[in-house]
């Protein structure tokens, strides 16, 4: 096919850890710099922040998909999909809907060529859900790029969570805010290097 | 164990059972890190992804005739674009389709790996599944239905719409909202030409009927797959495989029961195909459990076998199944 393989950089992590938000700051980050093109519109990213105030649960359990480009010299575009994923809950909920959105988001990471596995200070260190975040970021790392993101560093506990991500695993860990874009823009530099390996 | 490991099913299992709600998300990610620390394995994507959707479908159990047309697809999309090209005529890429057969023999099964072919063919955006029947199409009162059909399409774009039951909308006759519903579909496979497939999905004879009491729909949907019941042969060998990959076994007499009672179920339409075989097995796991769980000592050999008596008592007691099929 035309253009090379296309990345498929899936964002997973458990609900109301911010990922939807992290996905438009992302984009508006990639929009911003040069040789990226970014394939989804302005007023596309307005419902995806419009989606996230009637609240994640509401929706299908389905992946969102966005596309862009970074354009090297000399060469074929590299194709990016940015895979945003239903959030995990652990322990899951009674819900059938739960345990399909849940197999969605599986499908999406074993599918995904690359991995943002996104964690949160509203989560405590030692409750159940950092086992499941663990054992999905070494999965996740053990066989493509990944980068761990903890979203919502402007809260209180983000620094020991950082700290804790560092300890269970080698793996790369930015502390971002997608609501103050704290981070963000690095974060789209540092995706784009590691997860793509396209500088720009 | 060790078998089970490698077992190249074994991710598709998970997940299966994951959205099933057999298994917690938690379960769930600490099984895909031992599958991976002993197998490399079928779903991590390789550049040419294609053949990961082929690999998976041939994996199941029967589905000759199936099997073959979605190679033919999939040579046929391929064939296309190398046409295309060179600048040669090509022929237009209409994928939607009618599958027909009984309940559990592996349409949508066949529906979701279909959408992964055609992503990784690069025909589909998304290559996801949304499952549709009558209630989600069709409104309550007029102008309701156009809306909650478009709302499906929505959800559907850039994958699959899979309508189950799909003779239904046809139902109750001219006034029925289920031709709104029907209408507002071939619309939108018009408007979304490349970006939708919808497939119809139902029994081959209410399928049949359907296609000819509404003739335009006919030419809208080339493709027709009819999924035959499973043979006895093919129903075993689900089976076996429901087993492995739940690390339990049968013993001799139990597989002989097995064969026995999947034979006196009767004809297939009436029990569920695969659905029956699933039934049989999960029930027989857990009269296993109540026969051993007073006992002190158990072997992993005691844990993992099924006997003839735990595959008998659920059948007889509480199988809606039970008894008199074979009169």
């Amino acid at each position: 096919m035309v253009g090379g393989r296309i990345h498929r950089i899936a964002v997973v992590g458990r609900s109301e850890t911010g990922k939807t938000l992290l996905v438009v700051a992302l984009l508006k980050a990639l929009s911003r710099m040069r040789g990226v093109r970014v394939l989804v519109n302005v007023e596309e990213l307005r419902q995806i922040r419009y989606l996230k105030v009637g609240g994640a649960r509401e929706r299908p359990p389905v992946v969102e998909e966005y596309r862009f480009q970074v354009h090297k010299s000399r060469t074929d575009p590299v194709v990016g999909h940015i895979v945003d994923t239903p959030g995990l809950q652990e322990p899951p909920g009674r819900r059938r809907e739960c345990f399909r959105a849940a197999a969605v988001t599986f499908r999406a990471l074993l599918e995904a060529t690359a991995v943002l596995y996104v964690l949160a200070p509203t989560l405590h260190p030692g409750d159940q859900g950092l086992n499941l975040d663990q054992e999905l970021i070494r999965y996740a790392s053990g066989r493509r790029p990944t980068l761990v993101v903890v979203n919502k560093c402007d809260l209180p506990g983000a620094a020991e969570l950082v700290r804790w991500a560092r300890r269970v695993n080698r793996t790369p860990v930015r502390a971002v805010s997608a609501l103050t874009s704290e981070g963000i823009a690095e974060l789209a530099q540092l995706m784009l290097q590691r997860l793509l390996r396209a500088e720009v | 164990m060790v078998d089970l490991l490698r077992d190249p099913m074994n991710l598709e299992h998970i997940l299966l059972d994951l959205e099933a709600g057999r298994l917690s998300p938690l379960q769930a990610a600490r099984l895909l890190n031992q599958v991976d620390a002993t197998n490399s394995s079928r779903l991590v994507p390789s550049g040419d992804g294609e053949c990961d959707a082929v690999a998976e479908l041939n994996s199941l159990v029967g589905l000759r005739e199936v099997k073959e047309l979605v190679q033919e697809l999939r040579a046929f999309v391929i064939v296309q674009r190398r046409r295309a090209e060179r600048g040669l005529a090509t022929e237009p890429l209409t994928l939607h389709a009618v599958f027909s057969g009984n309940p559990g023999t592996g349409k949508t099964t066949v529906a979701r790996i279909l959408g992964r072919l055609y992503r990784d063919l690069g025909v589909l955006a998304k290559g996801h599944l949304v499952e549709v029947e009558r209630a989600d199409l069709v409104g309550e009162y007029i102008g309701h239905t156009a809306q909650k059909t478009r709302e499906q399409v929505r959800r559907a774009l850039g994958g699959i719409l899979f309508v189950d039951e799909a003779y239904s909308l046809a139902r109750g006759g001219e006034r029925d909202f289920g031709k709104e519903a029907i209408d507002t579909l071939v619309k939108a496979m018009e408007d979304h030409k490349d970006d939708l497939v919808v497939i119809l999905a139902g029994y081959r004879g209410e399928m049949e009927y359907f296609l000819r009491s509404n003739p335009g729909l006919r030419s809208r949907f080339p493709i027709h797959i009819h999924f035959p019941d499973y043979t006895l042969a093919e129903l075993l060998a689900i089976a076996d495989l429901m087993l492995r990959k739940r690390q339990y076994r049968l013993t001799l007499e139990a597989k002989q029961m097995l064969a026995q009672m999947l034979r006196s179920a009767g004809p297939a339409v009436s029990t569920g195909n695969a659905r029956l075989v699933r039934n049989i097995i999960e029930r027989a796991i857990r009269r296993q459990a109540v026969r051993l769980v007073d006992l002190e000592h158990l072997t992993a050999e005691q844990l993992m076998t099924i006997h003839v008596e735990d595959l008998c008592h659920g059948w007889r007691t509480d199988s809606p199944h039970s008894g008199g099929r074979a009169e």
